[in-house]
C-alpha cells in the first residue's frame, strides 16, 4: 500500500496522476456524463422551481394556472397565514424531535443488529436473520399493533412515534451488506488474536470505518420519520404531540372534501380557500429541513476515505 | 369521574405483565384495558332526576312569522359539582386544539361540565380506523362526538351493547331534541336503528340547497346572451346551445368547453351523467339505487340509462363534451374556471360555483355571477325530473358508550347545545354573531333573526366547533340569516335558484332509496359488490360515451348487462331490498 | 410456513458462504466465544419481539370474522372464507396481473437508474457540479404525491400541456395520456423514476466510498479507459448492495405506492390501473363497517406471494450473481 495520506476530498479528478494523459474516448465519456447529469437535473429542477414559485405567488394566480415557472404577483401571504395555525409551528417542532430522536435510536439499533449478522462465523446467524426477514414479509396488522402500543403504555406519548418504528429490517440488511463488503473478515480475526473484544473492535474499528453507512442510516430514518403521519394518526390523540406531516395532511384532507357528499357550501368555501393558501408554502416549509441536513450526509461520501482510515 | 387517570395506571400495570411474559397478548377483549374497579354502564342515578323542563323563552328576539326552529331560553348550569367526561373528537383545523378552543371554555362555564378531549386527526376514513382500534383495545371514552359512524356501525355496536340506547334519557332530559323530532319526524326516523333503538344524539340540518346539490348544474348566462339563445328546456335545445357555444367560441382560440365533465378527487366517480341522465330516467347518482313501486332497482341497467348514454355519445362525437370528460381533474376544472382572460366553461356540474372557480363575495362583477343554475331538461319522451335528496340533513353527532356512568348528563349537555344562543356561539364563535334588528332582511326575504360578523375567510380565531357538535339547523333558521346588502353572500342566489329551478321538478320521496343500515355480513357483501358494480358502470359509461363502444348496439349493451349479472347485481339488489324494507318498518 | 423461512436461511448459509475454517470447536464453545456479538443483538431482538412478533398473532383475523367487540381471540373462526372470497372475486385476476406488471415494470426502470446516476456522479470531476446535481436530484423525494400528480396532469394536458405542444410541433396529434390504459403505466413508472432516482442513489454513493484510490491507480497504470474502470472497479463495489436491493424489491412486488395510482386513476384507464392496494383502499372507503378480516386475508395472500418471490429471487441471485440475502 502506498503511504499517500487520504485527502479529505479532492477538488478535481481523483486518481489521475498528472502525467497520465486523458484519451479522446475518456473525454467523450466525461462530456456525455456531464450532459446527462445536467439534463436530468434540469428535468428535476422544474417541479422544484414550480413549487417555490407557486408558494411565493398570489394563491389566485396559482389557481388560474398563470404560474408555470416564475412567481406571478409575488406574495408572502401564504407564509404569513401558516403562522396563524399554531398547530403548524408546533408540529414542526415535534417533527424535528421525532426525526432526530428516531434517527439516533433507530441507527443505533440497526448497527447493533447489522454487525453481528455480517459476521460469517456467528453460530445461529441464519436463524436470527430469518427472524428479521420474516417480519419484512408478515405483520400482524393495524389493530394488534395498536393493542401492543396500548399495552406497552406508549399510547399518546412521544415514544409512540419513535419506538414502534425504531428499526427497519430493510436498513439492517443494507447495513449488513455494507459491513460484509467493506470490513474484511481477516481484520476481525486478527483483532481477536490481538486480544481485542468484539465490542471493542466494533466500537474502535468498525464504526469509524462506516461513516458513510451511518450517515445514510441517519438520513433514511430521519427522512422516514419526517415524512410519516400514519403512526401519529393512529397512536396520538393530543394535538400538542402531532407532527408536521399530520397537520399538513389534515389541511389537505379537510379541504379536499368529496363534492358528491352534500355539504354546506359555506364550509366548502372555507376549506377551499385554506387549501389554496397553504398547499405550496407548506411543502416548502416541510422540505427545507431535509435539504439543510443533506450536505452533512453528503460530506461522508468521500472516495477513498476507507483506505485512509485503515492505515491510520 | 376520571376514567382517564385510572386507565393510565392500569396501562402501566398491563405493560409490566406484558413485558414479563407477553401474557397480555392473549387478553384482547373489550374490557381488557379496565380494571375490576371500573364499573361499566350507567349508574342507577342516571334516571333518578325528574324530567327536565325547558326554561322560559327569552324575550325581544326577532323570530320571523311562523318560525320553526331552535329558540333561545333562559339556561342554568347542568351540574353544580365539577363533572368530567372523556370525549373523542375528530381534529379540525378551524376548531384548533379542542382543549383550548374558545367555545369549549364558554360552554364549560355555562354547563359546569368539563370535557377531556381526545383528538383524532385525518380524513373520515382515518377516523373510522382509529376509532375501531380504540374499541378493539378497550380504550373506550365516555362518548364520541362528531365521528361519522355509518348507520350500519351504529346499529352493529349498539346491538352489541357498546353504544347506549339514548331513548330513555332523551325522552326525559332532552326537550330541545324532542322539539326537533316533532318539527322533523324524518330526523327521528333516520336516527333510529332497525331494532327501534336510538344509539345517537343527532344533528339535523335542513339544508335546502343541499337537496339539489348532487346534480345541480351551472350555465354561463353571459355566453347565452352572446349567442342570443334562451335557457334550454329540452335535450335538443341543450344541444343547440352547446353547438352555439362551440361555434361562437367566447373563450377564444378554440378553448371554449361547451359542456365539461370531470372526475372527482380520490374516487372514480365522474360527473357527465349526473345532470343529463335525468332527462331520460331518475338518476340519483352513485350508487344509482332507485325505488320503483317498493322494488329497489339500479338505474344503470335500465333502458333510460341506455338512451342517456346514446345522447351523451352524440355530444362527445360533436366535440360538445370535452375530450377529457372522464379524466379531467377537479384542479384542471378550477384552472378552466379561473382562466385569466375569462372562464372557459359553458356548462358544468357542481354543488355550487366554487366547484369550478373562486367565489369572490366582495366583488359584484365577479365571474361567478354569470353562472346560473340550469333547470332539468326534458328528454325526447317528455321525461324530466330533478334529483332531489329528501333524506339529507341527518348527522350522527354524539354517541354515548357503555363506559359512561351518567349518560343523562351527557344527553343534557347535548340538549343544551340545541339552544339558539348556544348553537350560534358554537357555530360562529361566542361574540361573533348577534340577533338581527327589526327590519333587517334575511335570505328568505323575510325578517332576519341573526347575523354573523366577519366573512368566510379561513377561520383563524379558533372559537367555533365547526358544526362537529349537536346542531338543529331548521330550514327557517338557515334562511333567517341576515343578508348584508353591501356584501351579498352566495347563500341567497343559491337558495332562490334551487327553489325556482329544481324544487318544482323534484323526484317524489317514494322513489328515492333511503340511507339504510346493514348487518355485518351484508355490509361486507355490499361493499365488494358495490365497488365492483360501480367500477363496471363508470368504465362502460366512459367507453360508450367516448365512442370506444356503442350503446345502440344490442350485443354490446347485453354484454354490459351480462357483466353486471356476473358481478352480482341480483344479490346486491336483494341486500338493498331487505334493508329498504327494514327501514320502512 | 414460519418454520420454512426460518430453516431455509440456515441451510442456505452453510452452503453458500465459504466457511471461514473447519469448526474446530463445538457449537457451545463457539457460541460462548461470540457472546459479545449475541449481546449486541439482544436489544434489536427484544425490539423485534415486542413490536414485530407480539402483534403478529393478529394475523389470525384473516381466518376469522373479526369483530372489534369480540376481540381477536373471541371472534368466530371461518377458515378460508375470506381468501376464497378474494380469489373468486370478479376482479381477482385483473388485480393480480395489474399489480405484478406495474411493479415489475417499475422495478425494471427504477432499479438500474439510480445505479447509473451514482456511477455518473462518481465519475464527475468538479465537486460543485457533483454536489449540486446530488442536491437537486434528492429534493423531489419531498414533494407530496398530490402535487406531483398535479404537475403530471398539467404537463400532459391534451390542450395546454407541454408534452402535446411538443408533439404538435412534430406534427403528431394530441395524445390523451391520462385516459389511455397503456400510457398509465409509463406515466406511473417514469414519474417515479424522476422523483426517487436521486434519493435511491444515495445508498450506492455510500457503497462507492469503499473503492480505494489504489484500485483506480492500478487500473490506470494498466491503461484502462474511464469506462473500463467504471465497469471493473466501481461496479463490483456496489454489486452486493445492488443485488440485495433487487431481491428485497422483488419480495415487495405485490405492493405499489397506492396513493399515486389512485390519483392517476380514471374510468378509462381502470383496466390497467386497478391494483390490489387501490382495491383494498376503495373497499374500505365504500364499506359501511370496516372489513378488517378481508383486508387481513388479502394482506396475508400478498405476503405469501412476496415470500415465494423472495425465495426464488434469492436462489437465482446465489446461483448467478454470487451474492445473496442468505
Amino acid at each position: 500500500m502506498t503511504t499517500t495520506p487520504a485527502a479529505p476530498e479532492r477538488e478535481s479528478d481523483d486518481y489521475l496522476p498528472a502525467a497520465v494523459k486523458e484519451t479522446r474516448a475518456d473525454r467523450i465519456v466525461l462530456i456525455c456524463n456531464y450532459t446527462a447529469l445536467g439534463l436530468f437535473s434540469l428535468a428535476v429542477l422544474y417541479p422544484l422551481v414550480y413549487v417555490l414559485s407557486a408558494a411565493f405567488s398570489e394563491p389566485r394566480n396559482v389557481q388560474s394556472g398563470e404560474v408555470w415557472l416564475w412567481p406571478v404577483g409575488l406574495s408572502l401571504e401564504s407564509f404569513r397565514s401558516i403562522f396563524d395555525y399554531d398547530g403548524i409551528v408546533r408540529g414542526f417542532g415535534n417533527s424535528v424531535v421525532y426525526a432526530i430522536g428516531g434517527a439516533l435510536l433507530a441507527t443505533a439499533l440497526t448497527l447493533l443488529a447489522a454487525y453481528p449478522l455480517s459476521r460469517r462465523d456467528l453460530p445461529g446467524k441464519g436463524l436470527i436473520l430469518g427472524l428479521f426477514l420474516f417480519t419484512m414479509m408478515f405483520n400482524g396488522g393495524l389493530i394488534p399493533n395498536y393493542l401492543v402500543v396500548d399495552r406497552t403504555g406508549l399510547l399518546d406519548t412521544r415514544w409512540a412515534m419513535i419506538l414502534p418504528t425504531a428499526m427497519a429490517v430493510w436498513n439492517v440488511i443494507i447495513t449488513r451488506t455494507y459491513f460484509q463488503t467493506t470490513i474484511p473478515e481477516e481484520l476481525a480475526e486478527s483483532a481477536r488474536v490481538d486480544g481485542c473484544s468484539d465490542i471493542g473492535f466494533f466500537w474502535r474499528v468498525v464504526l469509524p470505518l462506516s461513516k458513510p453507512i451511518i450517515a445514510v442510516n441517519l438520513l433514511f430514518y430521519a427522512v422516514a420519520q419526517w415524512n410519516s403521519w400514519f403512526n401519529a394518526l393512529i397512536y396520538l390523540t393530543s394535538e400538542h404531540l402531532f407532527p408536521l406531516q399530520l397537520v399538513l395532511r389534515q389541511i389537505l384532507v379537510q379541504s379536499n372534501v368529496d363534492p358528491s357528499q352534500v355539504r354546506d357550501v359555506a364550509e366548502l368555501l372555507r376549506m377551499k380557500e385554506l387549501q389554496e393558501q397553504l398547499k405550496f408554502s407548506l411543502i416548502v416549509i416541510a422540505t427545507i429541513p431535509p435539504l439543510l441536513v443533506y450536505p452533512f450526509v453528503q460530506k461522508h461520501f468521500v472516495k477513498g476515505a476507507m483506505v485512509g482510515s485503515l492505515q491510520g | 369521574m376520571q376514567p382517564a387517570v385510572r386507565t393510565g395506571r392500569i396501562r402501566r400495570r398491563t405493560f409490566v405483565a406484558g413485558a414479563a411474559g407477553l401474557t397480555a397478548a392473549t387478553t384482547s377483549g373489550l374490557l381488557s384495558g379496565c380494571g375490576p374497579d371500573e364499573a361499566v354502564g350507567a349508574s342507577p342515578e342516571s334516571l333518578a332526576a325528574p324530567p327536565a323542563t325547558p326554561g322560559p323563552k327569552l324575550g325581544g328576539i326577532p323570530y320571523p312569522d311562523g318560525y320553526v326552529g331552535p329558540v333561545a331560553r333562559k339556561l342554568g348550569p347542568i351540574v353544580t359539582e365539577p363533572t368530567k367526561f372523556v370525549v373523542v373528537v375528530p381534529q379540525d383545523l378551524t376548531v384548533g386544539d379542542w382543549a383550548k378552543n374558545k367555545f369549549t371554555k364558554w360552554l364549560e362555564q355555562r354547563t359546569g361540565i368539563t370535557i377531556e378531549f381526545r383528538q383524532i386527526a385525518g380524513a373520515d376514513e382515518d377516523v373510522t380506523i382509529k376509532v375501531n382500534a380504540m374499541i378493539a383495545a378497550g380504550d373506550i371514552p365516555d362518548a364520541f362526538m362528531g365521528v361519522n359512524f355509518s348507520k350500519s356501525q351504529l346499529y352493529l355496536y349498539g346491538a352489541q351493547n357498546l353504544f347506549v340506547d339514548q331513548t330513555p334519557y332523551t325522552d326525559k332530559y332532552a326537550p330541545n331534541l324532542q322539539q326537533m323530532f316533532r318539527d322533523y319526524p324524518l330526523a327521528k326516523k333516520l336516527a333510529t336503528s332497525p331494532d327501534g333503538n336510538v344509539y345517537v344524539y343527532p344533528s339535523f340540518n335542513d339544508c335546502y340547497h343541499c337537496r339539489a346539490g348532487k346534480s345541480r348544474t351551472w350555465i354561463n348566462t353571459r355566453w347565452l346572451k352572446q349567442v342570443g339563445l334562451a335557457m334550454p328546456k329540452t335535450t335538443d335545445e341543450f344541444r343547440e346551445v352547446l353547438r352555439a357555444f362551440k361555434k361562437a367560441d367566447p373563450a377564444g382560440r378554440g378553448r371554449t368547453l361547451p359542456f365539461v365533465g370531470y372526475k372527482e378527487d380520490g374516487t372514480n366517480q365522474v360527473t357527465v351523467d349526473k345532470f343529463v341522465m335525468n332527462a331520460f330516467l331518475y338518476n340519483p347518482t352513485s350508487p344509482w339505487l332507485v325505488v320503483d313501486g317498493g322494488k329497489v332497482n339500479a338505474a344503470y341497467s335500465q333502458d333510460g340509462w341506455r338512451e342517456g348514454l346514446k345522447y351523451l355519445r352524440t355530444l362527445y362525437a360533436e366535440g360538445l363534451l370535452n375530450r377529457d370528460a372522464f379524466s379531467m381533474t377537479a384542479e384542471q376544472l378550477q384552472r378552466a374556471g379561473n382562466n385569466k382572460d375569462g372562464p372557459l366553461l359553458g356548462v358544468f356540474q357542481g354543488n355550487y360555483w366554487g366547484s369550478a372557480m373562486d367565489v369572490d363575495v366582495e366583488d359584484p362583477t365577479a365571474r361567478w355571477h354569470d353562472y346560473e343554475a340550469l333547470p332539468p331538461l326534458e328528454g325526447p319522451d317528455g321525461f324530466r325530473v330533478a334529483n332531489w335528496d329528501h333524506y339529507t340533513g341527518f348527522d350522527p353527532r354524539l354517541v354515548i358508550t357503555r363506559k359512561c356512568r351518567r349518560p343523562d348528563l351527557l344527553v343534557r349537555w347535548a340538549d343544551f347545545q340545541l339552544d339558539l344562543e348556544v348553537m350560534m356561539a358554537a357555530y360562529a364563535g361566542p361574540g361573533s354573531w348577534s340577533f338581527a334588528k327589526r327590519g333587517d332582511k334575511a335570505i328568505s326575504g323575510k325578517q332576519a333573526l341573526f347575523g354573523i360578523s366577519g366573512t368566510w375567510a379561513p377561520d383563524k380565531t379558533k372559537d367555533t366547533w365547526a358544526q362537529r357538535n349537536p346542531n338543529y339547523r331548521s330550514g327557517d333558521f338557515r334562511l333567517s340569516e341576515r343578508v348584508d346588502p353591501t356584501k351579498p353572500t352566495f347563500e341567497k342566489p343559491l337558495y332562490e335558484q334551487t327553489r325556482d329551478r329544481y324544487f318544482p321538478y323534484r323526484v317524489p320521496i317514494e322513489q328515492q332509496f333511503p340511507p339504510v343500515a346493514l348487518e355485518g355480513d351484508q355490509a361486507a357483501l355490499d361493499a365488494s359488490l358495490s365497488l365492483d358494480l360501480s367500477g363496471e358502470v363508470v368504465q362502460t359509461m366512459a367507453r360508450f360515451v367516448t365512442g370506444k363502444g356503442d350503446p345502440a348496439d344490442d350485443g354490446q349493451w347485453n354484454d354490459y348487462l351480462g357483466r353486471l349479472d356476473k358481478i352480482g347485481l341480483r344479490p346486491y339488489l336483494d341486500i338493498q331490498q331487505a334493508a329498504y324494507e327494514s327501514f320502512q318498518g | 410456513m414460519a418454520v420454512e423461512t426460518v430453516e431455509r436461511p440456515r441451510a442456505a448459509t452453510s452452503t453458500s458462504t465459504p466457511k471461514p475454517r473447519k469448526h474446530a470447536l463445538g457449537l457451545g464453545a463457539r457460541m460462548k466465544k461470540n457472546w459479545q456479538l449475541y449481546a449486541m443483538l439482544a436489544l434489536p431482538l427484544i425490539w423485534l419481539g415486542i413490536f414485530a412478533y407480539w402483534p403478529m398473532y393478529g394475523a389470525i383475523i384473516a381466518f376469522k370474522d373479526y369483530n372489534v367487540i369480540d376481540g381477536i381471540l373471541g371472534s368466530r373462526w371461518v377458515g378460508l372464507k375470506h381468501f376464497e372470497r378474494f380469489v373468486e372475486s370478479y376482479q381477482f385476476w385483473r388485480l393480480i396481473k395489474n399489480t405484478l406488471v406495474l411493479h415489475g415494470y417499475e422495478l425494471l426502470v427504477t432499479f438500474p437508474l439510480p445505479i447509473l446516476l451514482a456511477l455518473g456522479l462518481n465519475l464527475a470531476r468538479r465537486r460543485w457540479y457533483r454536489r449540486s446535481v446530488q442536491m437537486i436530484t434528492y429534493a423531489p423525494h419531498f414533494i407530496s404525491t398530490v402535487v406531483v400528480v398535479g404537475l403530471i396532469v398539467v404537463l400532459v394536458d391534451p390542450n395546454t400541456g407541454v408534452l402535446n405542444q411538443f408533439l404538435g410541433l412534430l406534427g403528431i396529434g394530441p395524445i390523451e395520456v391520462l385516459s389511455n390504459p397503456d400510457w398509465f403505466r409509463h406515466l406511473y413508472v417514469w414519474s417515479a423514476a424522476w422523483q426517487t432516482m436521486g434519493f435511491s442513489a444515495i445508498i450506492y454513493l455510500a457503497a462507492l466510498t469503499a473503492v480505494s484510490p489504489e484500485q483506480h491507480e492500478a487500473a490506470i497504470v494498466d491503461g484502462a479507459s474511464r469506462l473500463r474502470r467504471v465497469w471493473h472497479v466501481d461496479l463490483p463495489a456496489i454489486r452486493p448492495v445492488a443485488v440485495i436491493l433487487l431481491i428485497l424489491n422483488i419480495g415487495a412486488i405485490m405492493s405499489v405506492g397506492f396513493e399515486k395510482v389512485l390519483l392517476l386513476q380514471n374510468p378509462l384507464n381502470l383496466q390497467t390501473s386497478e391494483v390490489i392496494d387501490t382495491y383494498v383502499y376503495k373497499l374500505g372507503f365504500v364499506s359501511q363497517i370496516p372489513q378488517f378480516s378481508y383486508a387481513a386475508a388479502i394482506g396475508l395472500f400478498r405476503s405469501l406471494v412476496g415470500l415465494v418471490l423472495l425465495v426464488v429471487a434469492n436462489t437465482l441471485a446465489r446461483r448467478f450473481a454470487k451474492s445473496s440475502l442468505w
